[in-house]
């Protein structure tokens, strides 16, 4: 499954501006700029440290950018993180939960805390069910659960209130093929009606699921494509692109 | 106020869904009864509750930081603060939820100290409005050990040290009246400054209410106090968030 | 960094609002307070807050408290300081009700201060601790330099600090001295002669009346004037005191009702028989106010004598006869006085010589409140004031009282609007005067106290003082009580009613109940095994003093065995006694016991139902869940 590249179609939804990150001596993020519309799947792909998880947590209003801003849904994530944040879904990395609480009562809270009231709460909550699979381990306790799960629940988090924006930090790390294609699927299901950013490093990933992709090294995009254009790049092989960019620069 | 609100309900169920609740129960439960037992509560024979009073202060010093402990270092250490504050939740929101949440627990563990009520309403006939200020005063009491171990948990992610820490804090504001701490003080500070000093002891206001006089000094007292270190972690928290 | 920078100067910023904020509000907001203690003890009684109320000039309350001395202190000295922050809280109370008519300032009076000097100037006590002194004492001081104290706040003396502070501030807002009226059938002033004069007709061999020693207690605090003949003074005296009043004439009687319709305060000595009275007959050694003080509340009951065998002092009749308890020569002590009025609340010991019988005449909108009575078993003797012997021999008495069964009264309090006792125009030549003067006379009085005791003995230094080494001093609370009374009375006539205020102990009612029925259940067991024990000690000791059973010499086989059994029965005896002692202390052990195992299971056996209520709530919903489910 291909999704076209919509450049100028549809109105950005995700717009970030130059930012830029320091944490002490090291300049984490340096300058970072793209933007995404509806329907696109981002991929952020780079070396270990190059400021992809950095880039998130302050597009997610966890980390505040020392220069630049940026932009979710038409809410500045300076000036407007409530807003910002009620239009974002966050999966953090490693899917911190609250283990000791079970799939449903883990879900009843997001849905209360995103403000969703009435009927529609079992509503929401039966919807994002079903769109992970969680049915059978809605009694379950958190930390019982399987690592896929665990990752499935972590996802229904980030789904419920159906947000315009997903912003998922590794979603695939760690878990079995089988899981990997069932999040995969699961992600490219959702991606008609948001814009996704996805963070990995693995190439394949990329290609499975996104229809453009965004090198980072070293806190600066260094390559920003489709992942057939970064496949020609590199002669019809992706990694040797990615090596290239990602020593390249070095 | 409505997010608060769901912490808090959140927080609660998290306590009674795992041991840790009941585990803090019994302990304290039983060491307040022990301890009061233990002084001279029978040979006294008075129907008050004066000596469980006594032993509070002291017993809280231990028991509510290892509630107030786990409040932000868990969440720290788990990395569930990052999906927290993802979602459209403010700092003070989300410290206030689990402040009203830790000191429920803490108001609820209090109440289920009844039997000496009983006890006391048994063997004689005692000021049971006395004993009401004292209850309040305690509740106020373990607020302001709670808002010190909140704040000493949002600075670490080690649960043993926000432990550590807020027993050390606590135990100074529980003997900031003693004579001891005083004398040192009246070396070089003017007496104003004594008498301010010693006014921020935990310890003053809790007998001042004790007294069975609800004064509005000393909630004052415990409402800016509490308010002051609530304040002092979410900034301690924004902070975080920004480096 | 800088992140962190904004952080820590944020924190600070937080560190000084709070303490500035809490500083602040201990300064601003100490007044607002809710009492919850059944008793109010932190609350201000509507006597206080009416002197407070007619408070026209500032005062100066300096709290003397020596902290400092307090903290090197012994830790006995430093239990003063939880009563120090009662007495600071109450006098901070006085401050917010009065209005800025009040300031307080708390004094630490270090040693070689200024402090220190004024403490003792103004005389409060003063105790050695190590190096400081200690002082925790109250001095309130008008503008005008007048200056009332509480020399000390002992701890014990809770339930009349209220009345000593508030009596202090209306004092010290008083300009003058108190006069007080006396007007009396008895020589209380001695001959009305210059003491220059006494001393030349004593040198000459006359009897001298001599100035009884209560004028001289009572010039210490008040200016005392004898009331004029015709009365014609009354109208200048703050106080009226009248002592044995016998014969008055209509116009003196005029003038008591006049004193007392104007709101004037009154204290009436009556008695019986007065043993001091210079009459020779014995008869008219009498003297009552009833007149007047039967339309006031009260009268003496005539012909009766309060007698109270176990209040009775030993007297000695002749030089060689063995002395005997007097009943009606008392000693009151203990339940005798009223603990809740302010005048009785302190007194230990007052005697009281063939006193008489107060009782109320139940007069409406008058309270009639005994302030001294004699014990429950107390009786009235009737006897006419000439049968001396009936009441005053010991033998006889014997004879004559029975142990009654409630208290009789020796002095009441009355305070009320009281109507005026002589409403019909007076009879005499002064009549229409006093007709015009005494317009009001139906009218009722301002709310106002009567103080009547049925003893004028009382007074006399031969019952209230004692020569001793030092001169004379005053015997027991008899001296107290007056000044008590006239200080009461002289101050605030919302004073005068003041309240004791409550005590807090609270004893474990049902362990003293234990003990008593232990001790009734057992009583006479022991008095029982006690009786045997005396009697094997005796036989004992017997058998020590037997002739021939020198001490030294060996005893006799059969002497031996039976001192050896006796012995064993007194051991057992005594074993007997201590189980019986064992068994009281048991059953409060037990109950000790059984509070403290169900105090200490209670509260697990409450959590763990809490935690299986939510494990089978739990379970619950989710088995419902997974049917809905399945379906």
């Amino acid at each position: 499954m291909y999704v076209a590249i919509h450049y100028g179609r549809e109105p950005s939804v995700i717009n970030v501006k130059k930012l830029k990150k320091r944490f002490g001596p090291i300049t984490a993020v340096d300058g970072v700029s793209f933007s995404a519309a509806k329907g696109d799947v981002l991929g952020f792909i780079g070396p270990n440290g190059a400021g992809k998880t950095t880039t998130m947590r302050m597009i997610a209003c966890l980390t505040r950018p020392d220069e630049g801003t940026a932009e979710i849904n038409g809410f500045d994530i300076l000036n407007d993180s409530l807003k910002v944040r009620r239009s974002i879904g966050y999966l953090p990395e490693n899917t911190p939960l609250y283990g000791e609480m079970t799939t449903l009562s883990f879900l009843r809270f997001i849905v209360d805390i995103r403000g969703i009231g009435g009927g529609d709460k079992e509503r929401e909550i039966e919807r994002v069910i079903d769109i992970c699979s969680l049915g059978e381990v809605v009694h379950q306790s958190i930390e019982t659960l399987s690592k896929g799960y665990r990752k499935r629940v972590g996802l229904a988090q980030t789904l419920i209130g159906d947000p315009a924006v997903l912003i998922l930090d590794e979603p695939t790390d760690g878990l079995d093929p089988n899981q990997k294609r069932d999040i995969r699927s699961l992600i490219m299901n959702m991606a008609q009606n948001k814009s996704i950013i996805v963070s990995t490093h693995i190439l394949e990933e990329l290609e499975a699921i996104c229809n453009r992709a965004i090198v980072i090294n070293r806190g600066r995009i260094v390559a920003d494509a489709t992942p057939e254009e970064f496949r020609k790049e590199g002669g019809g092989r992706i990694d040797e692109f990615f090596e290239t960019v990602t020593r390249g620069s070095e | 106020m409505r997010t608060s609100l769901v912490i808090m309900k959140r927080e609660l169920q998290g306590y009674f869904s795992t041991p840790l609740a009941y585990v803090f129960l019994f302990v304290f439960l039983f060491f307040a009864n022990f301890l009061t037992f233990r002084s001279p509560f029978f040979e006294a024979r008075q129907a008050d509750l004066r000596i469980f009073f006594d032993v509070l202060p002291v017993l809280f010093i231990f028991l509510v930081p290892a509630i107030g402990m786990r409040l932000w270092a868990e969440e720290r250490k788990s990395g569930t603060i990052e999906m927290l504050f993802s979602l459209p939740v403010r700092v003070g929101e989300a410290v206030l939820g689990k402040f009203l949440a830790a000191w429920i627990f803490i108001g609820a563990s209090l109440l289920l100290t009844f039997p000496m009520i009983v006890t006391v309403n048994y063997l004689g006939s005692p000021d049971n409005g006395v004993i009401a200020a004292g209850y309040l005063g305690a509740f106020f009491l373990s607020g302001c050990y709670l808002a010190v171990s909140l704040f000493c948990s949002s600075i670490s992610s080690s649960q043993v040290v926000s432990f550590i820490l807020s027993v050390m804090v606590c135990t100074v504001f529980v003997f900031a009246d003693y004579p001891s701490v005083l004398v040192v003080l009246q070396k070089f500070a003017s007496p104003g400054m004594i008498e301010a000093v010693e006014n921020m002891s935990f310890v003053v206001h809790f007998e001042s209410i004790r007294r069975g006089v609800i004064e509005f000094t000393d909630i004052t007292f415990y409402v800016i106090f509490i308010a002051g270190w609530i304040s002092a972690a979410c900034v301690v928290l924004h902070g975080r968030r920004e480096a | 960094m800088n992140d962190k920078k904004r952080t820590a100067a944020a924190l600070l910023c937080i560190a000084v609002i709070t303490f500035c904020g809490i500083t602040i509000c201990d300064h601003v907001g100490r007044f607002l307070r809710v009492d919850l203690t059944e008793n109010k003890l932190y609350t201000l009684s509507d006597g206080t807050r009416n002197v407070l109320e007619e408070l026209r000039r500032p005062l100066e309350m300096k709290l003397y408290y020596a902290r400092t001395a307090a903290m090197k202190g012994p830790e006995t000295i430093r239990a003063y300081n939880n009563y120090f922050f009662y007495i600071r809280d109450l006098l901070r109370e006085y401050e917010s009700l009065s209005k800025g008519k009040l300031k307080l300032s708390v004094i630490d009076p270090r040693p070689d201060s200024d402090d220190e000097l004024d403490a003792v100037r103004y005389g409060l006590k003063r105790f050695s601790a190590g190096d400081e002194s200690f002082f925790f004492g109250l001095a309130v001081v008008s503008e005008y330099g007048r200056e009332t104290t509480v020399p000390f706040f002992a701890p014990n003396r809770q339930p009349l600090v209220e009345y000593e502070i508030s009596s202090a501030i209306y004092n010290a807002a008083t300009p003058a001295k108190k006069r007080i009226g006396i007007l009396s059938s008895l020589p209380v002033f001695g001959g009305g002669l210059s003491p220059y004069m006494a001393e030349m007709m004593r040198m000459q061999g006359r009897d001298v009346p001599e100035e009884w020693n209560m004028i001289g207690q009572l010039n210490r605090f008040y200016d005392v004037v004898p009331v004029e003949d015709d009365g014609g003074n009354v109208e200048d005296v703050d106080l009226l005191m009248i002592v044995h009043p016998k014969g008055l004439s209509d116009r003196l009687l005029a003038a008591v009702d006049d004193h007392v319709m104007k709101g004037g305060r009154l204290v009436v000595f009556v008695d019986p028989y007065c043993v001091v009275d210079p009459e020779k007959d014995h008869a008219k050694r009498t003297s009552d106010l009833n007149r007047l003080l039967e339309k006031w509340g009260c009268r003496l009951q005539p012909n009766a004598f309060a007698a109270d065998r176990s209040l009775g002092l030993e007297v000695q009749l002749g030089p060689n006869e063995p002395a005997e308890r007097l009943a009606t020569f008392m000693e009151l002590r203990g339940e005798s006085f009223n603990r809740d009025d302010v005048v009785t609340a302190r007194l230990e010991a007052v005697r009281m010589l063939f006193g008489g019988v107060l009782e109320s005449t139940d007069v409406p909108g008058v309270h009639f409140e005994p302030i001294i009575a004699t014990s429950p078993s107390g009786n009235v003797v009737k006897a006419s004031p000439k049968d001396v012997v009936v009441f005053s021999n010991p033998d006889m008495l014997k004879r004559v009282l029975e142990d009654g069964e409630e208290p009789v009264v020796l002095g009441c309090k009355l305070t009320g609007r009281f109507k005026s006792a002589l409403s019909k125009a007076m009879p005499g030549d002064d009549a229409t005067a006093s007709a015009e003067e005494r317009g009001h006379s139906d009218e009722t009085s301002p709310e106002t106290t009567i103080v009547v005791f049925a003893d004028v003995d009382m007074l006399n230094d031969f019952v209230a003082f004692q020569d001793t080494f030092f001169g004379v001093a005053p015997l027991g609370d008899n001296m107290n009580l007056l000044l008590n009374v006239m200080e009461n009375l002289g101050g605030a006539q919302a004073l005068s009613t003041a309240r004791t205020k409550e005590k807090f102990t609270r004893p474990f009612e049902v362990f003293e109940r234990i003990e008593k029925e232990a001790e009734a259940a057992t009583a006479e067991k022991v008095a029982a095994v006690e009786a045997e024990m005396a009697k094997y000690q005796e036989e004992l000791q017997s058998l020590g003093k037997q002739p021939g059973g020198d001490e030294g010499v060996v005893m006799q086989g059969d002497a031996i065995e039976k001192r050896r059994h006796l012995e064993e029965q007194l051991l057992m005896a005594q074993r007997e006694l201590r189980k019986l002692n064992r068994d009281k202390r048991l059953r409060i052990e037990s109950l000790t016991s059984t509070i403290k195992f169900y105090n200490t299971l209670a509260a697990p056996f409450v959590i763990l139902l809490v935690a299986l209520v939510v494990f089978f709530v739990r379970r619950y919903k989710k088995n419902k869940y997974l049917g809905v489910h399945h379906e």
